[in-house]
């Protein structure tokens, strides 16, 4: 009876936060909240994205941040070049960013390890690299979008719908996994890789697919943010912060599950918001905030999420796999 | 021909310097079967405390070096504890992600302190000296001179001493060590201290002769685990071998490639090599020292 | 270093908190005798080497080496107490020189040069072998002789209670004898032995107390003294599930 019941309570929930949501991008006045809603709504898309390989499957993706910038890359350069509206080749940056993925996950994901975690560490430094210094990137000089011609209300509202929307999509795919095959093949790795490749899951495959799936969604999200904020650097779309928000909020809510990144993504972006406001009220770094405190806040909680909340990372990481044998 | 020699010459010097940045990299991947991704911006925090010692006490860089050396010994035994040991049981991820979380920690500090400005790190004396028919920049020589002897002091420690035995007894078979009494703990936590005195070494001989902003040290990592791949876990001689050879690739490409595209090139090469040589970091492979 | 009973008493352990391997074990090892616990594969036998010599934490029970308790004890107390080990398969240095090898024996030892060269001196007088390969990696010794430098390993510092788990494990055939041997060797010079083994014939032939466990449980013991005639068919016996 019950577990009948749950997935229709689960599904009344979710049309029931949609629908408030689709009230609150309609009513909702102030432009700095509707803001802050689509940002975490991004957070949502990354996070989930991200928690297909790293949450399921347990491996450590540190490279969400070079998927983002890649999508976010590929359209910019479409647009600047061609006058190619990103809404068109939003789908070409996710795509992009799947064929990186592909060169990249082919030869790390066959080995266990943390491999494949500092690989795609390196893969961000490298292609920040590249758009600092190749000519199509335009350096350091960044690149500015066509800008729609829309009132910043209606900006506002479009982009808040555009990722409410994705946010969704990427959601249900998500879930879809969870209850699939593939979602069982990627648990089965994350719990025992030996077993599961014993037990005929091809674990290569899986965990590319897992990969694969993940970084498009990251490209599609960054190709639409540039074009939510019509300018693009190297720093800005290789951000760093991008990568690591991802891991504290699926970990924050729970890596491995398709709601975690839902209640995760908000908590933090809200936290990150309540500091902002904190440290700009005591005016201990001057009346704006670097971003650097931020960054430095994140960093300090990813220490204390490793440290302390092992039993959420140990949700999140196989155990006992490519670890130190002991006596 | 003599500008050839110079650039091999220099190179050289630079292979030294690279060595010492890799060298606590690759001890404390060889005998923890960690990756210690907060090495480089633990040597960039070296490079800015020596910065900062100039300007603000004029303490000379080759003092300095000295110093920090020392005193990151003592920093990184205690990062070991603190963020290390009691996720040593724990699958790799979650050593690597506090790691990870410090290196961005200490970025942060590093960018609000001192902001993104690039600095430098001049090295007294005079720019360049003549030996024999070669021309060396000073900073080089320095700074390759410290990366050496702050090097075969801890190879000798490794090679020599009784708990440099029990180090590479741990580094062999861990498990056999503890068997037989040895104190892995204490002795991971000496030889990660090692390791961060070597980096400590490293960042201040690298500020030495390149102009640095806190972001840098990505390149500086990037460079380390380059060198670490190619001199696989065999010890430090074969960690210098491959630093000293990517300081000559460096060097001789240098004279012919724009400087920005130097660092791409060893991107790309960390790349390929990694394709290569799977096993380097797999922690699968045979550590030895 | 006089001769106490090791016991193990009412020992309950495993890898998770849900599923013990230990079910409450009762064992004791008499001294200057040697005891075999033999027992089918995943019957918990390795584990109860693991649990005595403090690598496996109990979950309950007590471990007594005297009238001292010493579950808890870390390893280089165990050491100093005279508790030894050595464990299955290959566990010699490989990058390490024999001498090196021998010497991290002597870990416990400190910095007392004098007791590790003495100590060295004793044991190269016993394995001439080594000696004469005191230089050479441990890594290019024959699977025989590496399995020696891990017994005169062990026995660096004279320790009184040796506990060995499955020495034969992974040896050429013609092996195998040598290292039985050894052990009868070990036993003669009276160590306290607590070996346990799959080798059911080899070890019987060593045997003063049989220990048979099976599910986590002891199932039979006996002093091999008490059983007439054919004890290693006596053995089979019990160990036919």
């Amino acid at each position: 009876m019950r577990r009948k019941t749950r997935p229709l309570v689960a599904f009344g929930v979710g049309v029931l936060l949609v629908g408030a949501l689709v009230v609150a991008g309609l009513q909702i006045e102030s432009l700095a909240i509707l803001n802050i809603l689509t940002t975490a709504l991004v957070a949502v898309v990354l996070t989930q994205a991200w928690n297909v390989l790293g949450g399921y499957g347990g491996y450590l993706n540190l490279g969400t941040a070079a998927f983002y910038g890649i999508g976010a890359y590929t359209v910019s350069i479409l647009d600047y070049n061609l006058g190619w509206s990103p809404f068109f080749t939003a789908v070409l940056g996710g795509l992009a960013a799947v064929v990186v993925a592909a060169i990249i996950g082919i030869p790390s994901l066959r080995i266990r390890g943390v491999y494949f975690a500092i690989l795609t560490l390196i893969l961000t430094f490298l292609v920040q690299r590249l758009a600092f210094s190749i000519p199509i990137t335009r350096g350091a000089l960044g690149i500015f979008l066509t800008p729609l011609d829309l009132d910043p209300r209606a900006l506002e509202q479009l982009f808040f719908f555009i990722f409410l929307g994705l946010a969704v999509l990427v959601t249900v795919v998500v879930r879809l996994i969870q209850h699939s095959r593939f979602g069982s093949a990627l648990v089965a790795i994350r719990e025992d890789e030996d077993a599961a490749a014993i037990l005929g899951v091809r674990t290569t495959r899986t965990k590319m697919y897992a990969f694969a799936v993940g970084a498009f969604f990251m490209g599609l999200a960054g190709a639409l943010v540039a074009q939510r904020v019509t300018f693009i650097d190297p720093d800005a779309a290789f951000s760093m912060t991008n990568t690591v928000n991802p891991v504290i909020m699926a970990m924050y809510g729970g890596a491995g599950t398709w709601q975690g990144p839902l209640i995760g993504a908000p908590l933090v972006v809200l936290l990150g918001e309540v500091l902002r406001v904190t440290f700009g009220g005591i005016g201990l770094f001057g009346p704006t905030v670097p971003a650097e405190v931020s960054r430095l806040l994140f960093g300090a909680i990813l220490i204390g999420v490793a440290l302390y909340a092992r039993r959420g990372i140990m949700g999140l990481i196989r155990p006992r796999k490519g670890t130190r044998r002991r006596i | 021909m003599t500008s050839l020699v110079a650039a091999i010459v220099n190179g050289l010097l630079l292979g030294m310097i690279y060595a010492a940045i890799s060298a606590g990299l690759s001890l404390t991947l060889g005998v923890m079967g960690l990756i210690n991704v907060a090495h480089s911006a633990i040597a960039m925090f070296g490079a800015y405390l020596a910065w900062s010692a100039m300007h603000a006490w004029g303490i000379d860089p080759v003092l300095a070096l000295a110093l920090i050396t020392i005193g990151f010994f003592f920093v990184g035994m205690a990062v070991e504890r603190l963020l290390v040991r009691r996720v040593y049981d724990e699958p790799p991820e979650a050593s690597l992600l506090s790691l990870f979380g410090l290196m961005i920690v200490l970025e942060s500090i590093l960018v609000l302190v001192f902001t993104t400005t690039e600095r430098a790190l001049p090295v007294q004396y005079t720019s360049a000296i003549q030996i024999g028919f070669v021309r060396v920049g000073v900073a080089r020589l320095v700074g390759g001179a410290a990366a050496l002897v702050a090097i075969l002091v801890a190879h000798g420690f490794l090679r020599r001493s009784r708990l440099g035995r029990g180090i590479r007894a741990m580094a062999s078979n861990r498990d056999a060590a503890r068997i037989l009494g040895v104190d892995t703990e204490r002795l991971s936590m000496l030889l990660f201290g090692i390791g961060t005195a070597l980096a400590g070494t490293g960042g201040v001989a690298m500020a030495m002769i390149f102009p640095f902003t806190p972001g840098d040290h990505l390149n500086w990592l990037t460079l380390a685990i380059l060198v670490v791949i190619i001199g696989g876990l065999g010890g430090l001689p074969r960690t210098i071998l491959a630093a000293l050879s990517i300081g000559l690739v460096e060097s001789l490409a240098g004279a012919y490639l724009p400087f920005q595209y130097v660092s791409i090139v060893l991107y790309a090469l960390l790349i390929v090599t990694l394709w290569i040589r799977r096993e380097g970091l797999a922690g699968e492979a045979v550590r030895t020292l | 270093m006089t001769a106490t009973h090791l016991r193990m008493l009412g020992a309950v352990a495993g890898y998770t908190p849900t599923i013990p391997v230990l079910q409450g074990i009762d064992l004791e090892v008499s001294p200057e005798r040697c005891t075999v616990v033999l027992g089918p594969n995943g019957s918990g036998k390795s584990t109860i080497l693991r649990v005595l010599y403090g690598l496996l934490d109990l979950q309950e029970g007590e471990i007594r080496l005297g009238d001292r308790r010493i579950d808890g004890t870390p390893t280089h107390r165990l050491l100093e107490m005279g508790v030894a080990f050595l464990p299955q398969g290959r566990s010699v240095f490989p990058q390490l020189t024999v001498d090196e090898n021998l010497r991290v024996g002597g870990w416990i030892f400190g910095r007392d040069v004098h007791r590790l060269e003495e100590a060295l001196d004793r044991v190269y007088a016993q394995y001439p072998l080594l000696a004469n390969m005191s230089q050479a990696p441990a890594g290019s010794l024959s699977g025989g002789q590496q399995r020696m430098l891990e017994i005169a390993r062990m026995v660096l510092t004279d320790p009184q209670v040796l506990l060995i788990d499955e020495p034969s494990a992974g040896l050429a055939p013609n092996l195998v004898d040598e290292v039985y041997v050894e052990i009868e060797r070990l036993k003669a010079d009276g160590k306290t032995v607590l070996l346990v083994d799959q080798n059911v014939e080899a070890a019987i032939g060593l045997a003063d107390h049989v220990y048979i466990v099976e599910y986590g449980k002891v199932k039979a013991e006996g002093q091999v003294d008490d059983f007439a005639g054919d004890v290693a068919g006596i053995v089979r016996e019990w160990l036919r599930v």
